[in-house]
């Protein structure tokens, strides 16, 4: 029998970005394997409502106020009717929340919990310790996962900050990576071999925002074409570091060299990727880095700073890492450039291997495997437990979580009385899929 | 279920901060994670105990649960590694600049009490303070040296501007005068010592306790200047002749503004003696101006305010740092490091 199960999250389609991506692409394998999957997130502009996008999977865009970067009012209760509503109307059995900073996920998980609901969590991002907004967001996230069934990270960098940060037990935590859609990043067809061709084309794709390592991108490109006349650098992306980077074109004359291409959308990326032999990633921070494992699938040899997730994501014959440093990115880049030159890297054969390392029908899969593992062992417990794991989140914040966990019980009965689960009309499910069927999509993903 | 994942289910490694030590113990231990290995696509039978040992690798499809915890887990966890020693000496060093602020906007307010309430001239310890100012400027100019190449053109600025400011604060004094005309007393007071409030707290202090290199620490006190000179304009708003008015704001910039200046370039040029006897000179007038002024009392409240800055907040500073838990490790947002050319 295959779940109901509602993803939460504030980022999803028409926006672009990471978690989206994500979201997206586990429901559709996860319907794949039978489940019912629907997304709940906040309204884009004229985008509200119900909409149903590719195998019925089905989008609720939830009039809420957006505060800041598309994350909705952190209100704690004032998403509940709703929320309750859709999980009654779609008989939902697991919650599935995305993104440390999505409030609206942190709400549907909480009344998730209240309801007596299964819960699960995926963390896509890392965080710090040290400023004013980890602090106050790790104190939520420690509020969001004390009765969270079950929380996934997207590599295991990840899964040890948010142990941290959220003080939960690490056998709790699930490491399932990202996965890329391998044949919209197939190498070029008609691919000439470095070796045959008179330069060698940098890839970059970041946006140009100083955590992304735009500076040293800024200091790089200029040392890197001195030294290798044969280079040329091609770079997307936009952001506020892009001034910096026209304003180094001209200072050492490298119009010639540098192509800057601006913002490209996701479907492009694969176009402008292709046309490179190298992809230079110097990210100072990155959970995972899809963009590198989409990289490597077209065809390129990466070379990559070692920060966060990265070092876990591509095997060593893929990758040169170099720390986030300007000399040891530079000498990096400079044998890099020299063993493709040289035909000593083999990159014909990096798309069929990461076709095998990162599948989203295994993403899904594995997913299931924790959905299964939540019908095991959470039975509800009773509340006084519950409110024990609150409390214990800290000397104030617990006494105040405890009091939040009580009220949201008391709305929960107003909401019952008010209108009643019975009142609420069920959904009618798009047609499953044969259960397990799994084995005939896996090769067309 | 295998073996060797049972493995997962020891405790975290010693290095896990205690609070996590704490709720993990408040949280029964569940069993490890039943993963289907078939579930994976693998139709190889497995082994036991003849198992690769984990890597923190996600490219490899390892036949190890997904929450599986490897005792390498939080490894790269470091705490406290950038946490300064602070010595007591130096720390009281640097909270006496607190004290030596305070009194030079003390000193402002307590010469205005004198002018408002006791007749005092305001015009002798105006010339008195524009003496002293000039004659340190000069000797900032004479111990920094004539090096630098643009400094004759700088003093011809600093002059003009100098000239500047005097002359429109005399165009503006009597405006300054009637500014106030229409609000009572007590409001001027509330907002005057607003205005020291936040001027007290937002003032750049340029302390560095952990190096004693305060040259590369640029000195921009903007907002605590604009307090600075708002505060005796609403005071001096008080004032009953137009020459009052002129003289006490002349006054108060001096005092406020070019003083805390002078001494942050003493200190900047390791002029230490100088520096002490400014602080000094200063803190004994404030001293005397308060007991004649308001009294023992008010002298005996202001000495133990002095003490508690200088020397208890810097003890209670050192007695927080052991409270200190600073996590860091891979997940940080990397510090570049780029060349200067």
């Amino acid at each position: 029998m295959g779940y109901n199960i509602a993803m939460v999250t504030d980022f999803f389609y028409p926006q672009p970005g990471g978690v989206e991506f994500h979201v997206y692409h586990l429901s559709q394998k996860l319907i794949d394997l039978g489940h019912s999957v629907v997304i709940i997130t906040h309204d884009y502009g004229s985008r509200n409502g119900v909409r149903t996008l590719t195998n019925g999977l089905k989008v609720y865009y939830v009039p809420l106020a957006v505060i800041f970067r598309s994350s909705t009012y952190p209100s704690v209760f004032s998403a509940f009717a709703v929320v309750r509503n859709i999980f009654i109307r779609e008989e939902i059995d697991i919650v599935h929340g995305h993104g440390s900073l999505s409030s609206l996920c942190h709400e549907a998980i909480f009344h998730g919990r209240t309801m007596g609901m299964k819960t699960v969590f995926t963390d896509h991002s890392l965080f710090g310790f040290a400023d004013v907004s980890s602090i106050l967001g790790n104190k939520l996230l420690k509020f969001s996962l004390s009765d969270v069934g079950h929380v996934i990270c997207v590599s295991h960098t990840c899964k040890e900050n948010t142990v941290l940060r959220a003080s939960i037990d690490p056998l709790n935590v699930s490491v399932i990576p990202n996965a890329v859609i391998s044949k919209d990043f197939s190498p070029a067809k008609d691919k000439i071999l470095p070796s045959a061709k008179t330069t060698i084309t940098i890839v970059v794709i970041s946006r140009l925002f100083p955590n992304k390592g735009a500076d040293l991108l800024t200091a790089i490109i200029p040392r890197i074409c001195n030294d290798r006349p044969e280079v040329r650098f091609l770079i997307a992306g936009d952001g506020p570091k892009f001034l910096d980077l026209e304003q180094m074109r001209e200072k050492y004359f490298l119009q010639e060299r540098v192509t800057l291409i601006g913002a490209v959308k996701h479907e492009e990326v694969r176009d402008v990727m292709v046309q490179g032999d190298i992809y230079l990633h110097p990210s100072l921070t990155e959970a995972f880095g899809t963009v590198i494992v989409e990289a490597a699938s077209c065809g390129l040899y990466v070379v990559t700073t070692k920060v966060g997730g990265i070092p876990e994501v591509l095997p060593a014959h893929m990758t040169s890492f170099a720390e986030p440093e300007e000399d040891s990115l530079v000498s990096a880049a400079l044998t890099a450039i020299d063993l493709v030159k040289s035909g000593e890297i083999e990159t014909s054969k990096f798309h069929d291997e990461v076709a095998k390392m990162y599948s989203w029908a295994n993403i899904a899969k594995r997913t299931e495997n924790v959905y299964k593992l939540l019908d095991k062992t959470r039975t509800n417990e009773p509340l006084f437990n519950r409110l024990q794991k609150y409390y214990c989140c800290g000397f104030i914040a617990g006494k105040l979580f405890v009091l939040i966990v009580i009220v949201d019980i008391f709305i929960y009965e107003i909401l019952e009385w008010l209108y009643p689960a019975e009142h609420i009309d069920k959904a009618t499910k798009w047609p499953r899929k044969k259960l397990n069927s799994i084995n005939d999509c896996n090769d067309h993903d | 279920m295998l073996e060797t994942s049972r493995g997962s289910s020891r405790s975290p490694t010693p290095d896990v901060p205690l609070e996590l030590r704490s709720r993990f113990r408040s949280l029964s231990p569940r069993p490890p994670f039943p993963h289907d290995l078939l579930s994976r696509g693998r139709s190889t039978p497995i082994i036991r105990r003849s198992q690769q040992p984990w890597k923190k690798l996600l490219f490899l499809n390892q036949r190890f649960p997904d929450n599986y915890t490897d005792s390498s887990f939080l490894s790269q966890l470091k705490r406290n590694t950038a946490v300064a020693n602070y010595s007591y000496v130096k720390l009281v060093q640097d909270f006496s600049l607190i004290v030596f602020y305070i009194s030079s906007l003390l000193l402002v307010v307590l010469m205005f009490t004198g002018i408002y309430l006791y007749q005092w001239s305001s015009m002798l310890p105006t010339l008195a303070s524009s003496v002293l100012s000039i004659l340190g400027f000069i000797t900032l100019r004479i111990s920094e040296g004539d090096s630098r190449g643009e400094s004759k053109t700088k003093e011809k600025l600093n002059m003009k501007s100098f000239i500047l400011i005097i002359f429109i604060l005399l165009i503006l004094s009597p405006v300054l005068k009637s500014l106030t005309k229409s609000s009572s007393s007590d409001s001027i007071w509330a907002l005057s010592f607003i205005l020291c409030l936040s001027n007290t707290i937002i003032y750049d202090y340029s302390m560095s306790s952990t190096t004693s290199d305060v040259s590369r620490h640029q000195y921009k006190p903007i907002i605590s200047t604009n307090i600075s000179l708002s505060n005796s304009i609403v005071l001096a708003s008080r004032l009953n002749s137009t020459s009052q008015v002129f003289f006490f704001v002349l006054f108060a910039i001096q005092m406020n503004i070019l003083l805390p200046l002078f001494d942050y370039n003493a200190r900047r040029n390791k002029l230490v003696t100088l520096h002490w006897l400014v602080y000094f000179v200063l803190f004994n007038l404030v001293n005397y101006l308060i007991t004649h002024l308001l009294g023992v009392k008010f002298l005996l409240y202001w000495l133990v305010c002095v003490i508690g800055i200088v020397f208890l907040m810097p003890a209670y500073f050192l007695f927080l740092q052991k409270y200190k838990n600073e996590l860091q490790g891979p997940w940080d947002i990397a510090k570049p490091v780029i060349n200067a050319n």
